[in-house]
């Protein structure tokens, strides 16, 4: 008798459950108070360093939702990042080798191409004299086009990939944002998916280890568009 | 008691007629296994050398209790992003981006204006003839002062400006001079280089310059408020 009650007890529980987690979602993530401090001490001491060389180099803080390009102390500008996920090859890597360290001598991939006119003086025509300009060159967007994602490879094995998504739908709550986020930037049809991993195993995609960072496809391309040669870059990333 | 031989036997291995069907089947189950290997290997090796990403949480809240017992290590990251946030300019400072054309006024981490601008063509002017100069009209990167603030400045027209045009570059300093085409405003980098005005405003936000950056007149008249010789400008 009392089996026959367990059961739909033990269902209806479980449903209920379910239903809380649904309605409630998983929840905003807590960070870990004392490593994320002790990792971001460790960033702005090597901050510090840099800003004495006046060095120019990117920062990449997820806590402040955002990748600053900096000249010495000076913020030069900053593009918003919507996702971040962090980590390095499964084998044959330290799993935390890429942390705490500051990476530089920069390469984008792919290169960016920028066409240049040339003009030989005796070919060209005086302009009449209405000052009219004879040619309007195209909107930077034009010019040269944001890549659906692009890495920027470090020497010593590091990979900065930038995902460009569109737009997000408005996030109501933080674990709202991440989870739009995250389904925009990181879950692409299977097809992608597997493209995407096997153009990683290419010798021009190589890298040891590799920070993924999602934005809106209009700041992603300004990104890919002005990022100086050469600049390095510092990452705070807490433990997981 | 003899026993006749049946007539007939039952063979074993392929008849001669037989011979390539069984072939065939060996070869595709062959293929078929090697495929199989490849396949697996190629999964394999992609999971293998594929990267483990761990989502970082992006603005993630603080713990609502804080543990006293970091107060120390809060107190030091505090006092690290007191003494960075100390060596950004209290006064107004410049931000170009060269290649994307936007211009921003900002003062410590406050933005003030920004504005769409137009910079550098990237266009190469070759001197046929003559001293065979080559000029290249990009916008320099790097950092940069304020060194002069001119208003309804004159513009001293360089050769490049003539031979782009097809003319002769005059022997005459006077003919050199022209007035109206910098704008309100012109502020002085050096080398040749200014952030100034334009009679051309529809073009802003295309890369057309010889290298100077051509902001819109109202934009203008902000930045050019602001600044003052001295003032930080930096080009990216």
């Amino acid at each position: 008798m009392t089996r026959r009650f367990v059961l739909p007890a033990v269902a209806l529980a479980a449903v209920a459950v379910a239903a809380v987690f649904v309605v409630r979602g998983p929840g905003a993530p807590v960070r870990d108070e004392a490593a994320f401090l002790q990792e971001r001490a460790v960033v702005l001491r090597e901050q510090a360093e840099m800003v004495k060389e006046e060095a120019r180099y990117l920062l990449l803080d997820p806590d402040r939702g955002a990748i600053t390009l900096y000249h010495g102390a000076v913020p030069l500008r900053a593009w918003p990042v919507l996702a971040v996920e962090a980590g390095a090859r499964r084998w044959g890597e330290e799993e935390d080798g890429w942390r705490s360290r500051r990476w530089d001598v920069a390469r984008i991939e792919p290169p960016v191409q920028r066409d240049r006119r040339v003009l030989i003086s005796d070919s060209v025509e005086a302009l009449d004299l209405t000052g009219a300009v004879d040619w309007v060159p195209p909107l930077p967007e034009e010019a040269v086009p944001t890549p659906p994602s692009f890495i920027v490879h470090y020497e010593g094995g590091m990979g900065l990939e930038v995902v460009a998504v569109e737009p997000t739908p408005v996030a109501d709550s933080v674990a709202d944002s991440l989870a739009v986020a995250d389904s925009l930037a990181f879950a692409p049809p299977l097809l992608e998916r597997v493209e995407h991993r096997f153009r990683r195993l290419l010798p021009r995609n190589w890298s040891r280890y590799r920070i993924r960072v999602a934005m809106p496809s209009k700041e992603a391309g300004s990104l890919y568009r002005s990022l100086p040669d050469s600049t390095s870059m510092l990452a705070i990333i807490p433990p997981h | 008691m003899s026993t006749a031989a049946p007539a007939w036997r039952p063979t074993f291995g392929p008849s001669p007629s037989a011979a390539p069907v069984g072939t065939a089947k060996v070869v595709l189950a062959a293929v078929a296994v090697l495929m199989l290997v490849a396949l697996v290997a190629g999964v394999g090796t992609v999971a293998a050398l594929s990267f483990t990403l761990v989502p970082v949480p992006v603005v993630a809240p603080a713990p609502e209790a804080p543990d006293p017992a970091l107060e120390p290590l809060r107190e030091e990251v505090g006092k690290l992003e007191a003494s960075l946030a100390a060596k950004v300019p209290r006064r107004a400072y410049i931000v170009i981006d060269r290649y994307n054309n936007r211009l921003w006024l900002r003062r410590g981490s406050e933005i003030r204006l920004e504005a769409v601008v137009s910079a550098g063509s990237g266009t190469i002017l070759k001197e046929s003839g003559g001293k065979e100069r080559v000029w290249t009209f990009d916008t320099p990167p790097g950092k940069f002062q304020v060194l002069s603030e001119r208003r309804n400045p004159v513009w001293t027209k360089p050769d490049w400006a003539f031979l782009e045009e097809g003319q002769d570059p005059p022997e005459n300093f006077a003919e050199r001079r022209e007035k109206g085409s910098l704008g309100e405003w012109a502020l002085d980098l050096g080398d040749g280089y200014m952030i100034h005005g334009t009679l051309y405003e529809r073009l802003l936000g295309r890369n057309i310059t010889h290298g100077c950056v051509r902001v819109g007149r109202d934009d203008l008249r902000v930045v050019a408020e602001a600044a003052v010789p001295g003032t930080p400008v930096f080009i990216f």
